[in-house]
């Protein structure tokens, strides 16, 4: 059943084989509402996002370069993948599983943070001064923008809400988050190196790294929020089968990030790619076999 | 110089799609307004910006002639003509933060409770110390007050929230004047030009930091 939004009516349609892919989060909220696929009682259940924490500094060797075209050195990546793993495997780090670097900076388009917030550099000018220093410092910033993996656990959920309803009277979710301390010691990690690395040019900032918990940001902000309705061999501890159908409603199949019961730390969309393409296979085979 | 709405609301947008340097490179840029149901709280969906705005539509404009004044005297204090550009309100920048702190989103929101304020306190303070508005003032005298609050570190207590207002109003006379054609010349970009081949960084960049 679905309601048309510009008339408000009521439709229902009948199919088949029903395909759920309305982003995690949503996903989730429509199977609460409908009440169907969870005698395992885990839809909703294991919501993750990435780890993010982001870390800057100045260059002074970047100062008054000659003028040069850097469009295309910053944004889809410059990537560093995870390194530690021997570090990892002592135990030295205080934390499980990694992250991965984006960095970036260059001589990019202006826009309105590019000459913005110089006062830590240059004490507060206006003038003629003011537009040198904006030459003089632009193209000289770098940024370093780690994200890591969560690990899922219990004490992050989604449930409806018992109070607040969207236009249409349904009930919207309400989220329940706790980072580990994997999250947090990853977080406080990714600050601590940016920091080192922006020290080895000769770069300075302005503010130092901060905690774990100061630096993390907020689950949701890195806006890859998958889990909630986690696949698995076990009927009783998952809500699907490795390939999306729900163990409760056969013709049920989910193909957003909802089945995922991880979430590396590189953005989750190909992998919801590849597993949609993985359930749609076996979807056809299943109903060749007139098995759906 | 004075700008059409579609422009300046274009300008804003696209100017805002990026958050300051040491605060950004977080790869995943905020939405800057969302589709909002009639019953809830919200700002709505963006200006549809093909069309042609005319002045009070979609949001209604703040500053009046006074307060255009004193934004344009301020404007070219941070940012004055000199050999390389013009100044800021030459290109536009008072239409673009008049602009700016009407628009009815969280962070234009945030800035216009710094930036109304500032702009009551600064013309107060002219004519407290020379009789005059803020606008009407020879430059000498208005780099007397500008000294006093241009650094939040070295203003003295009474200026602090006079500072903050300063160091706001000249990001957004940055943010603006560093976003147009002839800002963007200034600072030194050369990008968004078509390339057929790209050779990297000239020689004596990598010179200067040492990998030729």
């Amino acid at each position: 059943m679905y309601i048309d939004r510009k008339t408000g009516a009521e439709h229902r349609v009948k199919a088949r084989v029903v395909v759920l892919a309305a982003s995690a989060l949503e996903s989730v909220r429509i199977l609460l509402n409908s009440g169907v696929a969870n005698s395992s009682g885990k839809v909703g259940k294991y919501i993750m996002d990435t780890v993010g924490a982001n870390f800057g500094g100045q260059v002074p060797l970047l100062e008054d370069l000659p003028l040069h075209n850097e469009d295309g050195v910053d944004g889809l990546h410059l990537y560093t993948p995870w390194w530690l793993y021997k570090e990892q495997l002592k135990g030295s780090l205080g934390f499980a599983r990694g992250y991965h670097f984006e960095f970036g900076g260059g001589r990019l388009m202006p826009n309105m943070g590019t000459a913005a917030g110089l006062e830590w550099l240059d004490g507060g000018t206006y003038g003629r001064k003011f537009k040198e220093d904006a030459r003089r410092y632009y193209g000289s910033f770098v940024g370093f923008a780690g994200r890591g993996e969560m690990i899922p656990n219990e004490d992050c959920y989604a449930e409806l809400d018992p109070t607040v309803k969207d236009k249409f009277g349904i009930p919207v979710l309400r989220f329940h988050w706790k980072w580990s301390q994997h999250e947090l010691g990853q977080a406080e990690h990714m600050q601590k190196v940016a920091a080192e690395i922006i020290e080895a040019m000769g770069g300075r900032y302005a503010s130092r790294p901060q905690s774990g918990e100061k630096a993390i940001k907020q689950g949701g902000v890195i806006i890859h929020e998958v889990g909630g309705a986690m696949m698995g061999n076990d009927p009783k501890k998952s809500v699907t089968n490795s390939f999306g159908q729900c163990w409760d409603v056969k013709n049920l199949f989910i193909t957003d990030g909802a089945t995922l019961c991880s979430n590396a730390d590189k953005n989750p969309t190909l992998t919801i790619m590849a597993l949609a393409w993985r359930a749609s296979d076996h979807m056809l085979s299943l109903m060749k076999r007139k098995e759906l | 110089m004075s700008m059409d709405r579609r422009t300046t609301i274009k300008w804003m947008l696209a100017a805002a799609t990026a958050v300051p340097a040491l605060r950004a490179l977080a790869y995943t840029p905020e939405p800057l307004a969302r589709d909002v149901a009639p019953n809830q709280a919200g700002y709505g969906t963006d200006p549809n910006l093909v069309k042609d705005w005319k002045g009070g539509d979609p949001w209604p404009l703040t500053l009046g002639v006074a307060g255009r004044l004193t934004t344009a005297a301020l404007c070219d204090l941070i940012i004055p003509a000199d050999d390389v550009s013009p100044a800021a309100s030459a290109v536009g920048v008072v239409d673009f933060i008049d602009e700016w702190i009407s628009a009815p989103y969280p962070q234009q929101r945030g800035d216009r409770e710094i930036i109304l304020p500032g702009l009551t306190w600064i013309d107060a303070e002219a004519q407290k110390r020379f009789g005059k508005a803020f606008a009407a003032l020879e430059p000498a005298q208005r780099s007397a007050i500008a000294d006093d609050i241009c650094s939040a570190v070295k203003a003295k207590p009474e200026f602090t929230a006079a500072a903050k207002f300063f160091a706001k109003f000249r990001d957004l006379t940055a943010g603006g004047f560093y976003t147009t054609p002839m800002g963007m010349k200034d600072i030194g970009y050369t990008g968004n030009v078509p390339l057929d081949h790209f050779d990297g960084p000239p020689p004596e960049v990598l010179k200067r930091v040492g990998l030729s």
